[in-house]
Parts: structure tokens; C-alpha cells; sequence
């Protein structure tokens, strides 16, 4: 019965202290979380360390958050802070390629699973390499869009700017990825 | 600190990028069909659009792309170290059974709100009718006051029950098991009705 529980349900009830209610948030959350870091900071330890932190946070904020329905975005603005956070003390070292985590990735993938990994690693390391080339704040903006669904009007709070900042910022992510198209086609 | 502009790529015809974005899943409209620009940047839009969603719908299969098990563990490990119990409400002398977590404070036995809240849920959770949120123990507020508590809860309701029936049997079985776990008396339970399921 409890795999049958929507997500407002669950946050209410982790709220309440409910532990197996968390855990399944958990569940959900922790995948889509790790592949936001991991693309933001191109670092597989970094990522799950982000993670890690941020969901131990959102335990311990849970009773102050005022309403469940904000859960989501709540959840990727600590995440996504903490990403932008590590870049920017980071920017004194070269920037380390997204690409290589992702390259790594999928050509470790590759060695149990031969099956369609030539387009996987094509597609993955596409979007890699082209991710690279976006300054933080676009990256953060579009794949939050992108990948996970969210509204400008929770980007904007997620990154604490206007709505229409938020428009610029992922119509010329999109513009420089799809300039960035043409070596993959 | 660098002023952002807030203006959006525009083609060299004058259409913005987003527009082209918007119609990519339609096919060009008559400008469109007609201006290379437009239909340039369509194909590019196009490529970014169809990886992302290669990438979508294979990412959650692939192992290097999950976070290894140490986050899951870690963070639930700290939860459990750190579990919420709420208030403490006292339980009535010589009544009930030590369960679920009955602790014993010198020699008063008390309850935490947490507990009645498990409580709450486990004896509503067969019900299809509804499914619990949260849980406020409303009235307990000292340990002088009768041994008798109030509860606020909030519930989504499935849209294809009659809601007054089913908050009755609801109640019932609610205030049973929480004085045969606790010996408290339950002297109201309210149930505000925030949502529906079951579409």
C-alpha cells in the first residue's frame, strides 16, 4: 500500500517524522538529484557528497517547510546551491570537464553491456561536451528545465532572480547548444 | 557585477529562438517553411531536442549515472539518529499496553505525538477511503489536563467514496486503536480533507 502513496503524501508524513515515508522520498529523488549535481559539477564524489548533504538538510528542515506542494522545487534549490556554492569556490582550479565524468561513465557501461552502447556513449558524450561549454548559471537554469521538469517560476526562486532572467538564461543555453549540434548530426 | 540582459536570442529574420523551440513539435508554419534561418534553426533545435530525450529515457538504467548506496545509507542512518518524536503526552496510570513507544520517564509513562501518529496512520492505512498526512495531537497540553486528546488530520480523500460514511467508520477505528495502544481517551477527531486521489 505505501508504494501507492503520492508524493504530498509521503512529504506530509515525512514531516510528521515518519521515517519510511523519507525513505521513499529518498528513493525518488536521490537519482535525478545525483545526475543534476553530477552534471553541474562534473564530479561523481562531489555529487554524491552534494547529495548526501542536501538530503540530510531537507530532514531536518522538513517541519518548517510550510507547504508540501513546494516540496520539489525546495528539494532542487538546496541542491542546486550547494552546486553553484562548490563552483564558485572551485573557480581558482581549472575547471574540470564535465565530459570526462560522463565519458568515463558510459565506457565503463560499455564494458558489461555491449548492447546499443555506441549511441548511448554518442548521445551521452554529446551532451556532455556541450554542457561544458555553458557558463554555471545557464547550465543550472536549463537543466532544471530540461531534465527536471521545473517551471521558470521555480527556477526563478531556485536561483533567486526574475522570471525573465530565467527565459534569457535557458534561451541562450538553448541557442549555444544547438550551434553545438552540428559536429554531433 | 555584470548586468544580465534580459533580451532573447533573436534570428537573423527576427524570430525569436524560443519560438522556433515552442513549434518544434509542429510542423513549420508558413514563415518558417519558407526562411533558411528559421529552418536551420529548427534542425539544430531539433538534434538538441531529440539527445535530450535519448538521454531522458535511458539515464535512470544506467549505473554510472545513480549515486552508489552509501548516500541512501548515510542519510537515513542520520535520520534515524535524529527521528522527530514531537511532544510527549502523558498516558493514564495502569492503562494500555507499553506499545508502540511508551517510555518511561521516572514513574509516568508518556507517548510522543510521532508514536500516535504511527498510530494513526497504521489503523487508517486499510481503508481505501483515505490517506492520512498529517497528524497534530490538539488538545494534551499539560500534565495535569484529563487523559484525554484531541487529533487534527489531514487526509486526501479517494474520489469515489462517500466522504461522511467513511470519516465515521474512519474516526471509529482511529480512536479505538489509539486508547487500546495508549489508555487515552480520544476526545475528538477531526479530519480536514485537503485533496483527492483516485482519478
Amino acid at each position: 500500500m505505501d508504494t501507492e502513496l503520492d508524493e504530498l503524501t509521503l512529504v506530509s508524513r515525512a514531516q510528521d517524522g515518519d521515517l519510511r515515508s523519507f525513505e521513499q522520498l529518498i528513493t525518488l529523488y536521490e537519482g535525478p538529484l545525483f545526475r543534476l549535481a553530477l552534471r553541474m559539477v562534473g564530479d561523481r564524489q562531489e555529487a554524491e557528497d552534494i547529495v548526501q548533504e542536501a538530503l540530510v538538510v531537507v530532514w531536518r528542515s522538513l517541519p518548517e517547510l510550510e507547504d508540501p506542494v513546494a516540496f520539489p522545487r525546495w528539494i532542487y534549490q538546496i541542491t542546486t546551491r550547494r552546486c553553484l556554492n562548490l563552483l564558485r569556490t572551485r573557480d581558482r582550479r581549472p575547471a574540470r570537464p564535465v565530459v570526462d565524468t560522463e565519458l568515463e561513465a558510459v565506457a565503463g557501461d560499455a564494458e558489461r553491456r555491449p548492447d546499443g552502447v555506441v549511441e548511448q556513449r554518442a548521445t551521452t558524450e554529446a551532451l556532455a561536451g556541450l554542457l561544458a561549454t555553458l557558463p554555471s548559471d545557464q547550465r543550472a537554469c536549463w537543466l532544471l528545465h530540461t531534465f527536471h521538469d521545473l517551471t521558470y517560476a521555480q527556477i526563478a526562486e531556485i536561483m533567486a532572480v526574475g522570471e525573465a532572467t530565467v527565459r534569457g538564461r535557458i534561451a541562450r543555453a538553448r541557442k549555444t547548444l544547438a550551434e553545438g549540434m552540428l559536429p554531433w548530426r | 557585477m555584470a548586468v544580465e540582459r534580459p533580451s532573447e536570442p533573436v534570428l537573423g529574420c527576427g524570430r525569436q529562438l524560443d519560438d522556433i523551440w515552442d513549434n518544434l513539435g509542429r510542423p513549420p508554419d508558413e514563415h518558417e517553411a519558407g526562411c533558411p534561418d528559421c529552418l536551420a534553426a529548427r534542425a539544430s533545435l531539433g538534434g538538441l531536442a531529440a539527445l535530450v530525450e535519448d538521454v531522458r529515457s535511458t539515464e535512470a538504467e544506467i549505473p554510472e549515472l545513480q549515486p552508489t548506496e552509501r548516500v541512501h545509507r548515510t542519510v537515513l542512518a542520520v535520520a534515524r539518529a535524529e527521528v522527530r518524536r514531537g511532544r510527549t503526552i502523558l498516558m493514564p496510570h495502569g492503562e494500555g499496553s507499553t506499545e508502540p513507544e511508551a517510555e518511561a520517564e521516572s514513574d509516568e509513562l508518556t507517548v510522543s505525538e510521532q508514536a500516535i501518529a504511527e498510530i494513526v496512520r497504521r489503523a487508517a492505512d486499510p481503508a481505501p477511503e483515505f490517506r492520512i498526512r498529517r497528524v497534530r495531537v490538539t488538545s494534551a497540553e499539560s500534565a495535569e489536563a484529563p487523559p484525554g486528546i484531541g487529533l487534527r488530520i489531514t487526509a486526501s480523500v479517494h474520489h469515489r467514496h462517500a466522504i461522511p460514511e467513511a470519516a465515521g467508520r474512519l474516526r471509529r477505528a482511529i480512536a479505538t486503536a489509539v486508547t487500546e495502544q495508549t489508555g487515552l481517551a480520544v476526545t475528538a477527531v477531526d479530519i480536514v480533507v485537503e485533496d483527492v486521489h483516485g482519478h
